[in-house]
């Protein structure tokens, strides 16, 4: 018994014994408050656990095509558009893409910093967070002045005629209606055109050309219409189905593939309207995917998805770990991203072949997920738990307290962790992720290999359970590299994880029904992942959005 | 040299420069009974980790009393006593109520009052200066400035339970307060022209986003979001104006950038920074309400300028417990350090004359954390102090003490709590909208409740 008195209330430990009573009582509290998310699924087992989004494919129910959702209610979901007409607000990384395709890589752009967004689980694309705050208004304000004014240094380069010795107005006015096009994606109405006429008119007054061209510049790089993708459908629809645009659609497919905006050729497939057929847009995402900046892209979510990009940030005890520093830290991300883009670009891109590569315990990974001192097995195994089996552990209940047994001489991390299992309600969560993170013991907090910790013996044997197909005892981290290599329920998760990136939003079950066989394929190991991302392209999902769905 | 040493150099001299103060002029309003009265300004104040209550506790009865004993907290604090309520044992008891916990809920709850929504970083609804912001905040050239001090995290959330980010970068708060480097000041030609040059691009932008928003059967949530980035556009617009028509401070010596103005060696620099950009954008009522951030909840950040060199989450929070003197005494550092920083502010704004006052007199700060024990994370007993003189709104001066049980769920509680049962596990629990909701009705806002209708009510004794 080793509840404390705190300010007139009993709090419990994790650190030491409970009485049984208090036991019962906190346990319930952590099941009560964090099951509810599950969607009316059926209750997990394991004490707490969560599928993603309801209906995870780590839910282990899964198996075969049915991805989890019965069959009759699945046919159904599947035949409308699952995801929402909406306006996804351009990332920090696709905005910089984005003006560097329109000015060309001859024009310096200034840092571009845009205020953090939230993440939806581990990712920071999702088209409901992403919103534009007075900070970003004010940030690409500034951003857009400075950038006029180097765009515009070289006019008649810029403008493509030379306003000193033409028609200026009617110069301007041709370079305006290009230039917004290709800022917009798509043609400019004749409003629109006017509008950057007359704000060039404006900021020509009193100065020169350049001076209204920087101006309605200005307007371009901030504009509403190339910071929002936007997936409304033509003005005129009326149903309440709508068929993304074939401009949006050429969006789409070269945000979702590069990161940036349409090149030309796709531009031109978007003019001809051909992209509302699947197999053209195949083509184009298979010719996309050449690209080095399908590569970079393909990175972006790589590190998005093992949190690695945080590793430049995350405080290291100097004293322990002098090597440490954010250029190492950016050296060990770019090695990760850099084995993953290899796996899918050069090798046979399967999950497999990326965990048995070493994924898990590239250094970036592991020094990410661990304290500044030592090396979390709590945190290493709940990234496992969320990352590669979708689901989700609830934090602590209150009045726990949180405390691990200071590091003591003789002592290995693993035994400093003991009530985490010996105590019946920390171990209701810790189970979940202790046992897992045990694999990676051989690892430091910078997530170099240890032979042994300070003289004691490593003891990196551990389990997963959870109700997947995953389960089961493995003995190091190469061991639970390769079990998560043999489940169906794993790659489900992958493919879970990279969907939730590609739309920039959750992955519902009306979602998963409509790529049920590229799911199920991938499932089975039969696809890789740039072809579970043709899968999607290809998909009736990626060209139609409903409206004002009650 | 080091580049880095020679940045902070550069740095903290412009700092200095930065620091003098600024002519401003001065704002009168007239008051509902005719009076002429200074505007009351709000600022929202936040700091990590939960305190250790023995050390935090001042010392004497409600109206006399010490901050000033060994290991106190708030001993910086002692000379603006009369201009103090330290409010001991409030609770955030929504956390527990909507089953949040830890830090998460932590984040969202101090100045919402309103729950986390589960699995997200959102809240339920807005944090308290955004709502007056939103109401009362029109007429100055920023509705709301937020700003942050080392790896911190806004604790303010939009009326749709979104989180605002904050500036963390004091030269880019010095930007947003008195425009580039000044040169936008009146009576300057050149300037003029450049500002209705940006005023005519921000109409463009507005424009451009009407078109947007009058799409067809456009879904509530875009229509949200446009209306958010219209928000921000139209305040864009408002400091535009502001400063064409002079309502703006004398140009300051601008800030050098550093690289990384959240590592420990600058925290100290950017805080007063921040500080100092804070007072003179009340002074010049540039903005009626602030928000202004310590380091993130759950702050794992080494404080070497507070004595603690070590992960203050897990090294120090984790650690404080009876008979934990150790760790406790890290924890009395830390919040000295944090005392220290708001003596600054009080300090500064009380060095501001205003009328027959000072800016402190028209200023009410309320200073929250995320948790109260922090090793056990609990959100009971969480630190309350409200600073400045209220404008007379508040009965200041005292050190008042709610919630005598005190503990997380009263089933664990001896003698048995009145009232209580498995289904009402927090009837005991003082919850902390009732401070929100005095707040409110300070800022003349005829309110009950905030963001939660099971609280009724202002908190007792509070008002004047």
């Amino acid at each position: 018994m080793a509840s404390k008195q705190t300010f007139g209330g009993t709090v419990k430990t994790c650190a030491a014994g409970a009485s049984a009573a208090l036991l019962a009582m906190l346990a319930c509290v952590a099941c009560d408050a964090h099951i509810t998310g599950g969607s009316g699924g059926p209750t997990p087992p394991g004490g707490g656990l969560t599928p993603r989004g309801g209906v995870g494919a780590g839910g282990g129910q899964g198996g075969g095509g049915s991805v989890g959702v019965s069959g009759t209610s699945c046919e159904a979901m599947a035949k409308s558009a699952p995801l929402p007409a909406r306006l996804r607000r351009l990332t920090a990384v696709e905005y910089t893409n984005t003006l560097r395709a329109l000015l060309g890589d001859s024009v310096a752009l200034p840092a571009l910093e845009f205020p953090p967004d939230a993440a939806l689980g581990a990712f920071h694309n999702a088209a409901a967070l992403l919103r534009v705050t007075d900070l970003l208004a004010g940030g690409l304000a500034q951003a857009a002045q400075k950038l006029a004014q180097t765009a515009t240094q070289q006019l008649p380069q810029l403008l493509g005629c030379d306003p000193a010795q033409v028609d200026e107005a009617g110069c301007v006015r041709g370079f305006l209606q290009s230039f917004g096009a290709k800022a917009y994606r798509r043609p400019l109405t004749s409003i629109e055109q006017d509008r950057l006429f007359a704000v060039y008119t404006q900021g020509r007054a009193g100065a020169d050309a350049r001076a209204g061209v920087a101006l309605a510049l200005q307007v371009v790089f901030q504009s509403p219409n190339l910071l929002y993708r936007s997936e409304l459908g033509a003005r005129e629809a009326t149903a309440d189905e709508v068929a993304v645009t074939p401009h949006e659609l050429a969006s789409e497919l070269s945000y979702l593939v590069t990161l940036a905006p349409p090149d030309a050729e796709l531009a031109r497939a978007a003019m001809t309207g051909e992209l509302s057929d699947a197999h053209a847009r195949e083509v184009q995402a298979r010719r996309l995917l050449q690209l080095p900046a399908a590569k970079v892209a393909m990175q972006a979510f790589a590190a998005e998805w093992l949190d690695i990009g945080k590793l430049p940030t995350v405080a290291k005890d100097p004293a322990m770990f002098p090597t440490f520093s954010a250029d190492s830290a950016r050296a060990m991300q770019l090695h990760t991203e850099q084995l993953f883009s290899r796996v899918v670009f050069e090798g046979d891109g399967k999950l497999r072949s990326l965990l048995l590569g070493g994924l898990l315990t590239e250094p970036s990974v592991l020094a990410a997920h661990a304290g500044a001192q030592w090396s979390s097995p709590t945190h290493r195994g709940k990234m496992i738990r969320n990352q590669f089996l979708c689901q989700v552990v609830p934090p602590p209940p209150p009045g726990l307290i949180v405390t691990v047994p200071p590091a003591t001489p003789g002592v290995t991390t693993r035994q400093r962790m003991v009530t985490h299992a010996s105590d019946p309600t920390c171990a209701a969560c810790h189970v979940q992720m202790d046992p897992l993170g045990f694999a990676f013991e051989h690892y430091d907090a910078i997530g170099a290999f240890r032979a042994d910790e300070k003289g004691l013996t490593i003891d990196a044997f551990g389990q997963i359970g959870g109700g997947t197909d995953a389960d089961g005892a493995f003995d190091g981290a190469t061991a639970l590299g390769q079990r998560l290599a043999e489940s169906a329920d794993v790659r489900g998760c992958l493919a879970e994880q990279w969907t939730t990136f590609a739309v920039g939003g959750e992955v519902d079950a009306a979602f998963k029904c409509a790529l049920g066989q590229t799911l199920a394929d991938f499932r089975a190991e039969r696809l890789s992942l740039p072809e579970l991302l043709i899968g999607v392209v290809v998909s009736d999902a990626f060209v139609k959005r409903h409206v004002n769905r009650p | 040299m080091s580049r880095s040493s020679l940045d902070r150099r550069r740095f903290l001299r412009a700092l200095g420069g930065a620091a003098a103060s600024l002519p401003c002029f001065k704002m009168l309003e007239r008051s509902a009974v005719g009076a002429t009265e200074y505007p009351l300004r709000l600022l929202t104040l936040f700091t990590p980790h939960g305190t250790w209550l023995p050390y935090w506790r001042p010392q004497g009865t409600e109206t006399d009393f010490s901050l000033v004993y060994e290991h106190s907290m708030l001993a910086a604090l002692e000379p603006f006593k009369k201009k103090l309520l330290v409010v001991d044992g409030l609770d955030h008891r929504i956390a527990y109520e909507s089953g949040g916990t830890g830090h998460g809920a932590g984040s969202v709850v101090p100045f919402t009052g309103a729950p986390q929504i589960a699995n997200t970083d959102d809240s339920m609804g807005p944090s308290i200066e955004q709502f007056l912001a939103d109401k009362l905040g029109g007429d100055t050239t920023l509705r709301s400035l937020r700003l942050g001090v080392g790896w911190s995290k806004s604790l303010s959330f939009t009326t749709a339970g979104k989180r605002l980010p904050s500036e963390n970068r004091p030269w880019e708060s010095f930007r947003l307060v008195f425009g580039d480097g000044g040169q936008a000041m009146p009576g300057n030609a050149a300037a003029d022209a450049a500002l209705r040059n940006q005023l005519g691009v921000v109409n463009a932008l507005k424009a451009e986003l009407d078109d947007l928003r009058l799409f067809p059967r456009l879904a509530t949530e875009e229509r949200t979001k446009l209306d958010e980035h219209m928000t921000a556009l139209s305040d864009m617009e408002r400091r535009l104006n502001g400063l064409a028509n002079g309502k703006g401070c004398a140009a300051p010596t601008p800030l050098s950038a550093v690289d990384n103005p959240d590592a420990p060696d600058f925290v100290p620099a950017v805080s007063r920074a921040q500080n100092d950009v804070l007072t003179q954008a009340f002074a010049c009522d540039i903005t009626r309400f602030a928000a202004l951030s310590y380091h993130g909840q759950g702050s794992e950040a080494p404080m070497p300028y507070a004595g603690v060199n070590m992960n203050t989450h897990l090294d120090v929070a984790h650690q404080v417990g009876d008979g934990k003197e150790e760790a406790n005494l890290n924890l009395v550092k830390i919040h000295q350090w944090y005392a220290g920083e708001v003596a600054y502010l009080l300090k500064s704004l009380d060095s501001i004359r205003e009328g027959d006052g000072t800016l402190l007199d028209h200023t009410m700060i309320v200073w929250s954390n995320e948790l109260g024990d922090p090793a056990v994370h609990a959100h009971f007993n969480v630190p309350h102090v409200v600073a400045g003189g209220t404008n007379g709104r508040f009965r200041m001066g005292r050190y008042v003490r709610y919630n005598p049980v005190g503990g997380y769920d009263c089933g664990a509680i001896q003698p048995p709590v009145a009232g209580c049962s498995p289904g009402n596990r927090f009837a005991h629990l003082d919850a902390h909208n009732a401070l929100l909701v005095a707040v409110l009705q300070a800022f003349g806002q005829d309110m009950q409740t905030f963001n939660a209708p099971a609280y009724a009510g202002a908190l007792p004794g509070i008002l004047a």
